[in-house]
């Protein structure tokens, strides 16, 4: 027998510990892990996957930088271990090394094309960086791959959604098509109360986020989403909250267009008009360019006041 | 779309860098631009841009802040109006504020991905306000870029 194969009980014996070292951070027992995740090494020191979950452990610690050198030990032993390749990607994305986390992926991609979970964290990826037209393009092949994977449907729907708005249905089919494949994902939900909410669907919108809270109580988007929602019902809020929303998605670059041309016009309608009309234009001016500019902060805040369980 | 036909696509985000002080959120740049000058904005650029030690980006913000204010006496000395030449000088260091915006924003939300602090948007806005009411004139004038005389 190959001395450098490990035999069948030895591992089985490892499998197992790797399997103990994810319920142990399941349930929040990270020493306890750790420990564990040494002992592997120890017992495996040539095992590639005896450095992954050494790198879990290390990114539920914070230790980013400890977590990357675990990872690329992993990829030094196996170089041709796509698996190491991707969990050096996510261990470098999350120490804010964004071109090497990318390139690391594209490798795994390279070893393991068929793999959709690598183009969805690739997808994340590339959302992240703010290229969401290019992170549209990976997600569909993720769904290609694996067409029954509800996170990448719901991933679909959202960058679908910010990328081409008018194409709702599309991304409202992807969000249920997410729930129908797991209704216990309350992210899924919460994407479906947006679309909702993007279509004035209000009651709809409220009922989708109050589900995603029922899953997952602290899920930020619905929390937020379902705040917005029961201030879109009052008419007085309706149209601050309307330009408010607005503004948050079409983004920093059209704000600025915004204020600027706002200034412009306030500007000649001061050189124009004489006191008291040119402090009442300022001061207009500098209410909507406050709001404009501060939307998001302002409704958060709004929302904190009026809401505290927000 | 197959994996060879992936080419990387972050190569030109700059590796997220953390600061241990309270960095200023560019969102504000074009803002303090409009309301103070240039000058300002050239400081708290360059303020980021030490604290995050970008050295490259330093460099940037005072290349901008000149060519800024070049611009901004251009616009002022086309315009003979005095008022409508504040307006010209203005809308030119807002245009900057813009450019410095995207110049550092990259590095501040690389700044607060690791979990690194900025100054809070809401006091600033209101505080900037208040200071631009009360400031008197002439000093407006120099933070703006006006030349002395």
């Amino acid at each position: 027998m190959d001395d450098d194969q490990p035999t069948e009980p030895r591992l089985t014996m490892l499998v197992s510990r790797a399997s103990q070292i994810r319920q142990l951070l399941a349930v929040g027992q990270v020493t306890r892990a750790k420990e564990l995740a040494a002992q592997q090494i120890a017992d495996a020191p040539d095992d590639p996957s005896s450095y992954l979950s050494l790198v879990s452990i290390l990114l539920r610690e914070g230790d980013a930088n400890a977590a990357v050198a675990a990872a690329e030990q992993a990829v030094r032993l196996d170089p041709e271990y796509a698996v190491a390749w991707q969990v050096r990607a996510s261990a470098l994305f999350r120490a804010g090394r964004f071109a090497a986390a990318e390139e690391s992926l594209l490798e795994a991609i390279r070893l393991e094309p068929d793999e959709g979970a690598y183009f969805q964290l690739y997808a994340h990826m590339l959302s992240f960086g703010g290229k969401n037209a290019q992170a549209l393009e990976i997600v569909q092949v993720a769904l290609e791959l694996d067409p029954d994977d509800e996170s990448a449907h719901a991933l679909f729907a959202s960058l679908l959604h910010q990328v081409h708005p008018s194409r709702w249905r599309v991304s409202e089919e992807a969000a249920r098509r997410a729930i129908e494949l797991n209704p216990e994902d309350a992210d899924s939900f919460a994407i479906l109360g947006v679309l909702m909410m993007s279509q004035r669907k209000f009651a709809e919108a409220e009922g989708h986020f109050r589900t995603a809270l029922e899953l997952d109580p602290m899920n930020q988007l619905a929390l937020r989403g379902l705040g917005q929602v029961v201030m879109a019902k009052n008419i007085l809020y309706r149209p601050f909250m309307g330009y408010a929303l607005m503004m948050e998605r079409l983004g920093a670059g059209v704000q600025f267009m915004v204020v600027g041309s706002l200034w412009a016009i306030a500007s000649v309608l001061r050189a124009a008009t004489a006191e008291p009309v040119s402090t009442f234009v300022t001061v207009g001016y500098l209410a909507l360019c406050a709001y404009t500019w501060f939307a998001t902060p302002i409704v958060r805040a709004i929302l904190k006041r009026k809401y505290p369980w927000i | 779309m197959t994996a060879t036909a992936l080419r990387p696509l972050l190569r030109h985000l700059p590796d997220a860098r953390r600061s241990r002080m309270y960095l200023v959120d560019p969102v504000l740049f074009p803002y303090l631009a409009l309301l103070f000058g240039l000058p300002i904005v050239v400081l708290f650029s360059c303020f980021n841009a030490a604290a995050l030690r970008r050295w490259g980006l330093l460099a940037a913000s005072l290349g901008l802040g000149v060519l800024g204010w070049m611009g901004f006496l251009q616009a002022v000395n086309v315009l003979s109006d005095t008022a409508f030449a504040l307006i010209g000088g203005r809308a030119v260091n807002f245009a900057f504020g813009i450019v410095f915006y995207f110049l550092q924003r990259a590095h501040i939300r690389g700044h607060a991905f690791l979990g690194g602090q900025l100054v809070p948007l809401r006091p600033f806005y209101i505080g900037a306000l208040v200071v631009a009411v009360f400031m008197p004139e002439p000093m407006a004038r120099v933070l703006l870029g006006v030349p002395l005389g």
